[in-house]
């Protein structure tokens, strides 16, 4: 018998196949149900939030720092500049 | 209109309700068309507990589609695009994990002549001879063969052009027929006459 042949008909003997029968109604609902649930996610949002302005404050303490800020440096050398030389 | 392409009026009437957020007209949808359903994704897992899954994961996407139900073909056949989809997606993650079969490890059908197998040898066989080819060429063999899909209806399906299909279809049957060879299929199920 040729090859194809063949597959054609197991193909028509595998179209007669008994399927298992499923009932999954019930764990369709109830997964719909599960995923409708809006996630709980406030207490991450509340957390993020409270991060964002915390680092906002800090941030802004260290810029003002950071402007005020001197080389350690200066004190040796500035009084040199208004020394006169010769 | 040939009413056997459109959405009948039992099926229209639940996607209504459903829409409205009746929960129960969903389940009668589910229960209306699960065995329809689980004849499609049985081709893509032989396992009653993962094609339960399958059928599960089908109607939970369609209920979350269902507003883009357009109302325009039976729900059946939405149904099972959503599902040849499902059972493409299934294969890939699978493919990952598992080996191939080989119809030399297969001893559900004794080699004797004249010995007629039954529907249930006839579909594991034809399962493991699939799984050689890839994934897009076993889909379109899979719709073509069990599902009798025409290349138009698997090209609406799965979003391809009809010449793709074609072209995948021809491949695939000259592929699967080299595949039988080597695997002495007609030595196997005794069709050697």
């Amino acid at each position: 018998m040729d090859t194809l042949k063949a597959i054609e008909k197991l193909v028509c003997q595998a179209r007669m196949e008994a399927v298992p029968t499923v009932n999954v109604s019930s764990r369709v609902l109830q997964r719909i149900a599960m995923d409708q649930t809006p996630a709980r996610i406030l207490p991450f949002t509340l957390f993020a939030g409270v991060s964002a302005a915390a680092a906002v404050i800090v941030l802004f303490l260290a810029v003002n720092s950071w402007t005020y800020l001197t080389n350690p440096m200066m004190d040796l050398f500035a009084p040199l500049q208004g020394a006169a030389i010769w | 209109m040939d009413s056997t392409l459109t959405v009948n009026q039992t099926d229209r009437a639940d996607i209504e309700a459903c829409l409205a957020g009746d929960e129960d007209a969903y389940g009668r949808l589910v229960r209306r068309y699960e065995s329809e359903l689980a004849k499609l994704m049985w081709r893509f897992c032989r396992d009653s507990t993962v094609c339960e899954e399958l059928v599960q994961e089908v109607f939970v996407e369609a209920y979350f589609g269902l507003a883009g139900f357009r109302g325009e073909a039976p729900f059946s056949h939405w149904l099972k695009r959503i599902g040849s989809r499902v059972g493409y997606r299934f294969w890939r993650n699978q493919r990952r994990e598992a080996g191939r079969f080989s119809l030399e490890d297969y001893d559900g059908v004794a080699p004797e002549p004249d010995s007629d197998i039954t529907p249930e040898q006839a579909g594991e066989i034809l399962h493991r001879l699939l799984a050689h080819l890839n994934d897009a060429d076993r889909l379109v063999l899979t719709l073509m063969y069990f599902d009798e899909c025409s290349t138009r209806d698997i090209a609406e399906r799965m979003g391809w052009t009809r010449a793709m299909v074609k072209m995948r279809a021809s491949r695939a049957r000259r592929k699967l027929k080299s595949i039988a060879e080597q695997q002495g299929l007609l030595e196997a199920i005794g069709w050697t006459r």
